[in-house]
């Protein structure tokens, strides 16, 4: 109930926001366009942080996103030719790592990988949080044409974490 | 744009963590390299914040008060003169909606989207839709699954495209009056610090979205109006420099195919913090919607 009442506002609010005639300006397809989302019943729905754009294979792309307190996440990649080369993604969190240098505490940002999406398998990577935060998604596209862009997306589903217990 | 992030970081030392199990003091924190040697180097990054409905979904079930005299008036739109008040208070108005509508109330949520329309058209930005939506809403016929399929990709298009047609500026100050206007509403949701734990939680939790816009907003801060933004959230930001944080391990298990992450780094609200937050804000607030 509560994710209808936030795409229906999302709905309302955009065709407020944003009527007039329709556009092709996007380089790439909306990531939902692009990725499939795996057909189950898991009730996950399309988050508006979720991104597509053109990538050049051999380089890596990152993105950001807030993943809130009581959500799980679910989040696929892939590109939108078959032939445009094998997607993978790693998701990761920069956190603080205290060491010592000379008797004095040092503090140092360091990455610290999630999960890996599984190589030339295109699964996706579910993940919970007890608290928010802030996650990265590192993409990179492999053995396609170096010389041409290719669309991928990725796509950030998510839903209510469902309390265990009685 | 790294240069200008690494002053901020500076100007607001506490940002990004707390020292140990201790109460932090303010301290330097090194970045890793985020490529290793023999890996290709990344693109810039991309910054991304949940809408004003992602957040409102969950906000409107917490321990907060409905209180709908905190939105900005529709009537006040036509005063709204400049390209730059334009876009801030469509923002506002995009978080309004999502506010009143996370609390069913229709009937007033239904008055903001004619000023909506108006304020999009004279910011240039409400090309960026419309048929394409509206004949699919039509289509629809008010179905609530079809309206909950179709919106989810609209919402997304919208913010890719608006970068797209090199709206970013606009895209902006939408981003920054949004987010402004969410946390106006819920300092306002909140019964008081202390007396609604969740809310003080989910305004902790905002500091990670101010950090993200902020990163947003400096691949833009050659447009002297989003300049003057990047300083206002700064100072909001700056206020969450006095919580209280303890850091611990990120831990990550396994459960068949889903990953769980619990622990890292804490912060938790305090009066101070709560205080400092209700005054920036109102004043950014303020100066937006006056």
């Amino acid at each position: 109930m509560a994710s209808m009442k936030r795409l229906t506002t999302q709905l309302m609010t955009l065709i407020a926001a944003f009527s007039f005639q329709s556009a092709s300006f996007s380089q790439c397809a909306a990531p939902a366009d692009i990725v499939k989302a795996p057909k189950d019943k898991m009730q996950y729905a399309v988050t508006s942080q979720s991104r597509s754009g053109a990538l050049v294979p051999g380089e890596n792309y990152e993105m950001s996103f807030i993943a809130q307190d009581g959500m799980d996440y679910r989040i696929s990649a892939a590109a939108k030719n078959k032939d445009a080369g094998s997607v993978s993604f790693e998701v990761y969190e920069m956190v603080v790592q205290k060491t010592e240098k000379d008797g004095q505490p040092v503090y140092k940002k360091v990455k610290k990988v999630i999960a890996t999406s599984a190589d030339g398998e295109n699964e996706p990577v579910e993940f919970t949080t007890d608290k928010a935060r802030k996650i990265v998604v590192k993409v990179n596209l492999t053995g396609g044409d170096p010389k041409s862009n290719q669309c991928v997306g990725v796509l950030i589903e998510d839903k209510k974490t469902t309390k265990i217990g009685l | 744009m790294n240069k200008m992030f690494y002053f901020l970081l500076a100007t607001v030392p506490c940002w990004y963590a707390c020292s140990g199990s201790e109460k932090k003091e303010a301290k330097e924190i090194e970045v890793e390299a985020p490529a290793e040697a023999h890996e290709p180097a990344a693109h810039k990054m991309i910054f991304n914040i949940p809408s004003p409905s992602e957040q409102f979904e969950i906000i409107s079930s917490l321990d907060g008060v409905k209180n709908t005299a905190l939105v900005n008036s529709p009537d006040k739109a036509k005063t709204y003169a400049t390209e730059v008040s334009k876009a801030l208070n469509f923002g506002v108005y995009i978080a309004d909606v999502a506010y009143l509508t996370s609390y069913r109330e229709t009937s007033k949520y239904m008055t903001y989207f004619g000023e909506l329309e108006k304020l999009g058209t004279d910011i240039g930005v409400a090309q960026v839709f419309g048929k394409e939506l509206s004949d699919a809403a039509k289509k629809s016929g008010g179905n609530p699954d079809s309206l909950f399929r179709l919106s989810d990709r609209t919402y997304t298009k919208s913010f890719q495209r608006l970068i797209d047609i090199e709206k970013g500026k606009e895209l902006s100050l939408m981003l920054v009056g949004g987010w402004v206007e969410s946390m106006h509403l819920i300092l306002g949701s909140s019964k008081g610090f202390g007396k609604s734990p969740k809310i003080d939680e989910v305004l902790t939790d905002q500091k990670l979205l101010a950090e993200n816009l902020m990163e947003f907003l400096l691949d833009y801060q050659d447009d002297a109006a989003v300049a003057v933004y990047i300083g206002k959230v700064g100072k909001i930001l700056a206020a969450y420099d006095q919580m209280d944080c303890t850091e611990s391990d990120t831990q990550v298990s396994k459960s068949g195919n889903k990953v769980s992450l619990t622990g890292g780094n804490s912060c938790k609200m305090n009066k101070k913090t709560f205080d400092a937050l209700k005054k920036e804000v109102s004043a950014v607030r303020n100066e937006i919607t006056k």
